[in-house]
């Protein structure tokens, strides 16, 4: 399924309001977003090869979310996001499910709390309130980054 | 072992233990009965909840304290002001507040600087 959804949004007049257009998935029962612009497809689980998804020629490495938030495992049965961080890196998100695609206001982001002082602080970018229900945000650069570090010759 | 104004002490039960915090960083008392888990690297910050309309982390001063985990909601929380911002803290009960005009806390009792449990420090000082 081509993702090329919510590129923004404009008042009418042609003015850029500050909103945000994101995809939202569940992993372990939390509900998380993504910048839309950063989802270039959405699949099905199951199309993995090792540890990865080949698609249109595009290789995007797998990011199992269950584990990198070290939540127990299910059984596979979970959509994927092909996603790219705006630059050269790719991923391949393993989600519980892929819900829709909302709008958030920028004003009504959270940042981060400061008492979260770990790698989260990489992987998120902020917190919402979204239909009187959390939802954090991810930060596709910082994520990647974490989920796939960068390999250095020794 | 240092003098604090005992009258502006509120003492709580955390986890089995008696806990002290300044009063003046209590903004309230209310019950949490939904908390998001972040993943996050420190086990002991249970999540995020919404308090009058703001998004607040909740964090486990037991587990902080050595003591057993809390459990899952619904919990009755002491927010408190902090420097990074408030926090929600999971507590068994209110015990009382001030300390007769002593500037000693009751033995076995444990004081925490809630000051700067938001930044992610939460000091513990035994009195």
């Amino acid at each position: 399924m081509p993702f090329n959804l919510g590129r923004g949004s404009s008042n009418g007049n042609g003015a850029r309001t500050s909103t945000r257009s994101v995809a939202l998935f569940t992993v372990g029962g939390v509900d998380y977003a993504i910048d839309a612009e950063r989802v270039r497809h959405l699949v099905p689980a199951g199309r993995e090869t090792g540890q990865a998804v080949v698609f249109e020629g595009v290789t995007y490495r797998l990011i199992d979310l269950r584990t990198l938030f070290r939540l127990p495992a299910v059984p596979r049965a979970g959509r994927v996001l092909l996603v790219d961080d705006g630059g050269s890196r790719t991923g391949a998100l393993v989600a519980d499910n892929v819900a829709t695609l909302a709008c958030l206001e920028e004003r009504a982001l959270t940042p981060l709390p400061p008492v979260f002082r770990g790698h989260e602080r990489v992987r998120y970018e902020a917190l919402a309130v979204l239909e009187d229900r959390i939802v954090v945000v991810v930060a596709a650069r910082g994520l990647l980054a974490d989920a796939w570090p960068t390999r250095v010759a020794v | 072992m240092t003098s604090v104004d005992t009258r502006a002490l509120m003492l709580i039960a955390v986890g089995g233990r008696r806990v002290a915090v300044h009063g003046g960083e209590v903004s309230e008392i209310a019950r949490v009965t939904a908390v998001t888990p972040v993943p996050c690297d420190d086990p002991a910050i249970l999540g995020v909840a919404i308090h009058r309309g703001h998004i607040v982390p909740v964090v486990d001063l037991a587990r902080r304290l050595g003591e057993a985990a809390a459990g899952v909601p619904p919990w009755l929380c002491l927010f408190v002001r902090s420097i990074g911002g408030d926090v929600g803290v999971p507590i068994d009960a209110v015990l009382g507040f001030g300390a007769s005009g002593n500037t000693r806390l009751p033995d076995g009792v444990t004081f925490v600087d809630f000051s700067i449990l938001g930044a992610g420090n939460g000091a513990v000082a035994p009195y």
